[in-house]
């Protein structure tokens, strides 16, 4: 800031500071004189008030003489001056960051805090008026008004006044590079002012890139947090199940104000609703599952939601699950072999479970889990690639197979393995502790392992696989891929070398191996991001079916269609909003589309204090007082105000009365 | 009569009706308007006392002796006239008036001393007067004749204002000149320490003296003011004192205040008269305090 004074040809007048003490010494040196019948008792009572009188005294002469400076000071026709004001002539360009993001809905008081954010922005335009001015908005996917900064302030001030918040994230890396884009053509002084809540969880570690020759104001609008409790997961487990098979539907809750709460958490699961109660500590989370019965295969809408507060957006959550009718299991074996005979058995028993045998390793069918007897160690890059498509491998290696390579890179097995065989056996147990064998932890299905192994392969412990169980001697008996879902088994399955098969505890162990071998991950995905576009793709092949998205208010979304190799793709021509939204063909949902509000806004809690971008960061709450600052802030009337106030100040202490002496005089 | 500054027509006309001091008990030789604890020979009995030597046997009641064969004497009081003794500050301060066309305390004072000597005398009472500063300037003894009247207003016409004060000194030495007592009207404004003027009252009181001290202030004294910054110039010793009367001016005033109120304090308790007189009042105010 500079200090400015209109007219310095006046300064002289500042010497009127001195005039109260001149006056003050003057009368003192000619006072009329009176005759008095004993100044010796007026001497008395001043020494008596002194004590009070002399500080009064040099009050009164500091606040006359405040006063008469005040007034001199004022007719200098003072100025107070940003030191970025910009010369007389100098042209300026302005550009308006606006956060919209889903965080800026929040209400603060009658109005949110984008409406504050707006506002202010349409002040500074209105007030700074520069040469040329853009909007940037902070979104998911930040755009400009103008492609670059044109003259027409009056369209950006509509603009802003039109505008709503995209319940969406924000990339402000992506919008502060937009926002630099807009200069490198504009002259003189370029200025980018940011309009913001500055939201803590998405602007703490914030660090764009702001070239030298821009000056940077932050303009924070959030006055304060706003307790905010949303529902920030919702997770299908398995994201694939299967008819008949539960669904365990897990729910997390986020607390992020200072109170304790308790809220009711309701998940809606294809009409099915169901409840909890869920206490949060402050600023904690809460988890709640729910168990779903699932009789029919389809696709089934889930929806968690809590009762609606204070920032209501985030209180929903959905997701979609295709319920299927079985997992298809295919063997690359004959079916003359035993292990395949002994899974087609397993898959005969179980009615979620299909067995497709005699598939090729190398080129298998779509399924869920491709099981290989007497592994060879082939194509080991293939078996890698679908594990990490969701499919799971369950590989049974012959003797002298070596597994290098399977676990991937850096894990190697240098020996091959060797056959084992023990005309008495060997026995085998899980390791304690791991999920497909939680049925049998309590002992009351036995060993699901149990029975005896006659033939094994001598497999050695490798790197940061998992055992899953080992036989009693310390050989491993189950490996898996720490990352993939592939297992390698060392436990036969042929009858004849093992009795395993023939246990009672056998199917189900196998059973809860299978099921939780199989990846959780949906290949499908029936998510999208808020502010992204939704499509679908109709692999019916009847073009005839025109779709219609039902957004989740009810109301039809325009979509155009674009033909592509798996069919008609139908896009939505506007960007999603948090919600769930359906596909309808001939009034039947044929599709489901979840779009879940961004986590990172949630909570609504803003920086103490706007980040620091660049050494030249300005950070100011009212960028109408920046505007006036550069284009300088008259002082004067502050400075009457200021000389009515000693003035004040003045009469006021004139008329204290000394406090009584009475009690100090000698009787 | 020749006519006097002090003493006018329709003050004598109005003094006609007063009467001063009907119930003090004083001493005097002009028995029968008031009475007197010395014993004497009127017709008011007083008491009996038992004989000693050396009494008038004359005075012995000897119807008492027939029945108790005990002398005892009869005793009368006596009745006597009156002596007042006026104290007149003649210092410089004295001489201060807040407007010109108001009275000087010293002329309030003494147009109020010729009034009183007036009414005394005009009883056949005796009145002295002393005039005095830093020392007895004049001292009238008492005496109730019309010379002597005109001898008090010539005298008091005459007075000027002198230097200091010493009110101390005066009392002390007057003391011995005051043969007989009687009533005392001290006529002061009072700029000394209260404690020290009745110390010098002391001797007074204690030997039977009816005390009246009337406290002369001028109203400008009692209130200074809202003038501006002025020199104050000290009457008595010409000192210079440059002060803000109206910041000061309440402080003056808790202060004089004070000063009274120490004043009226110690002469109720040494059974004396207190008054304070602002010379804007009519002094007949102080002479109505008298006929109590």
């Amino acid at each position: 800031m500079s200090l400015f004074f209109q007219h310095p040809a006046l300064l002289g007048l500042l010497a009127l500071a001195a005039l109260p003490l001149l006056v003050h010494l003057l009368s003192r040196a000619k006072p009329p004189s009176y005759q008095f019948s004993n100044t010796e008792f007026l001497r008395k009572v001043l020494r008596l008030t002194s004590r009070y009188r002399k500080p009064k005294d040099w009050l009164l002469l500091i606040l006359r003489t405040l006063a008469i400076l005040a007034i001199a000071a004022a007719f200098l026709g003072p100025l107070l001056l940003s030191d970025d004001a910009p010369l007389p002539g100098e042209r300026r360009t302005i550009v308006c960051l606006v956060d919209r993001s889903a965080s800026m809905a929040a209400k603060q008081g009658a109005t949110s805090r984008f409406e504050a954010a707006s506002a202010a922005a349409a002040k500074l335009l209105d007030s700074a008026r520069p040469e040329l001015a853009n909007l940037v908005w902070i979104d998911a996917s930040p755009d400009a008004t103008f492609p670059d900064p044109g003259p027409n302030r009056q369209f950006l001030a509509e603009e802003l006044t039109r505008a709503a918040v995209h319940p969406e994230p924000n990339a402000i890396e992506a919008a502060f590079e937009l926002a630099t884009r807009q200069f490198p053509n504009a002259e003189g002084r370029r200025e980018l002012h940011v309009f913001s809540d500055f939201q803590q969880s998405t602007w703490k570690d914030i660090a764009p890139t702001i070239p030298s020759d821009i000056d940077l104001q932050l303009i924070p609008v959030a006055k304060g947090d706003v307790a905010n409790l949303s529902v920030s997961s919702l997770v299908p487990v398995p994201a694939s199940p299967v008819a008949g098979r539960p669904l365990l539907v897990q729910c997390r809750v986020t607390n992020h104000s200072d109170e304790a709460r308790r809220v009711s958490l309701t998940l809606d699961a294809g009409g099915s609703r169901q409840s909890q109660a869920l206490d949060l500590r402050p600023r904690g989370i809460a988890e709640a599952a729910f168990s779903v019965r699932l009789t029919a295969p389809g696709l089934m809408p889930l929806s968690a939601g809590i009762d609606s507060d204070a920032f209501p957006l985030d209180d929903q959550r959905h997701a979609v699950v295709r319920v299927r009718e079985s997992l298809r299991m295919a063997i690359a074996a004959a079916p003359s072999d035993p292990a395949c005979d002994t899974l087609s058995k397993v898959a005969a028993a179980l009615p979620w479970l299909d067995a497709i045998p005699s598939v090729d390793p190398a080129n298998p069918p779509p399924c869920d889990l491709l099981v290989i007897p007497n592994w060879s160690g082939s194509s080991v890059e293939k078996l890698r690639a679908l594990a990490s498509q969701n499919t799971a491998i369950l590989v049974l290696p012959a003797p002298g197979t070596s597994l290098d390579g399977i676990w991937g890179t850096g894990i190697t097995n240098p020996s091959p393995t060797a056959l084992q065989t023990d005309a008495k056996g060997w026995e085998a147990a899980p390791v304690s502790g791991h999920p497909a064998f939680k049925l049998f932890a309590d002992g009351e299905f036995g060993n699901p392992l149990g029975g005896r192994f006659r033939e094994r392969l001598n497999l050695p412990d490798a790197g940061p696989t998992t055992v899953l169980a080992r036989f009693s001697d310390g050989i491993p008996a189950l490996i898996s891929d720490p990352k993939l879902p592939i297992l390698v088994s060392n436990l036969s399955l042929d009858p004849a070398k093992s009795s395993w098969p023939t246990r009672s505890a056998f199917l189900p162990s196998i059973a809860e191996l299978v099921l939780h071998l199989c990846p959780n991950a949906s290949a499908e995905s029936f998510t999208t991001e808020p502010g992204g576009i939704l499509a679908w793709t109709d692999a019916s092949g009847d073009n005839s079916a025109v779709p219609v998205l039902q957004s989740p208010d009810g109301s039809p979304v325009s979509l155009i269609s674009t033909p592509s190799d798996a069919g008609l793709t139908w896009t939505s021509e506007s960007p999603a909003i948090p919600g769930l939204y359906q596909w309808l063909v001939s009034g039947q949902p044929v599709h489901f589309t979840a779009v879940n509000f961004p986590e990172s806004e949630s909570n609504l809690r803003p920086l103490p204090e706007p980040p620091t971008i660049g050494a030249g960061t300005t950070r100011l709450a009212d960028p109408e007082r920046l505007a006036a600052l550069d284009r300088g802030l008259p002082l004067w009337p502050w400075l009457i105000a200021a000389a009515l106030f000693f003035l004040l100040i003045e009469s006021l202490i004139t008329t204290v009365k000394v406090p009584s002496s009475k009690n100090q005089v000698p009787t | 009569m020749p006519a006097h500054k002090y003493l006018k027509p329709e003050d004598i006309r109005r003094l006609a009706n007063y009467e001063f001091g009907a119930k003090a008990m004083v001493e005097g030789y002009l028995s029968g308007r008031h009475r007197s604890k010395q014993r004497g020979s009127s017709t008011e009995f007083h008491e009996f006392r038992q004989y000693s030597l050396g009494d008038d046997l004359s005075k012995v009641d000897w119807r008492v002796f027939a029945r108790n064969d005990k002398l005892f004497l009869r005793t009368f009081e006596q009745e006597t006239n009156l002596e007042c003794h006026i104290f007149l500050d003649c210092s410089a301060s004295m001489n201060f008036a807040g407007e010109e066309e108001r009275l000087t305390k010293l002329e309030y004072a003494s147009f109020f001393a010729a009034c009183l000597t007036w009414l005394v005398i005009s009883k056949n009472d005796r009145v002295s007067l002393t005039l005095f500063d830093e020392a007895i300037r004049k001292f009238l003894p008492p005496g109730s004749t019309k010379r002597h009247l005109n001898d008090i207003l010539t005298t008091l016409e005459h007075n000027k204002a002198g230097s200091g004060t010493s009110i101390t000194e005066t009392l002390k030495r007057a003391n011995p000149l005051l043969r007989r007592r009687g009533t005392l009207v001290l006529l002061s404004d009072f700029y000394c320490d209260p404690a020290e003027l009745f110390q010098a009252l002391n001797p007074y009181l204690h030997r039977g003296f009816r005390v009246h001290l009337f406290h002369l202030l001028d109203p400008s004294e009692l209130d200074l003011g809202d003038r501006g910054l002025s020199r104050f110039i000290d009457m008595e010793s010409g000192d210079r004192l440059i002060v803000h009367p109206q910041s000061i001016r309440q402080a003056w005033k808790d202060h004089l205040q004070s000063h009274i109120r120490s004043l009226r304090a110690l002469a109720a308790s040494r059974g004396a008269d207190y008054a304070l007189a602002p010379t804007s009042d009519s002094y007949f105010q102080l002479l109505d305090r008298l006929r109590d």
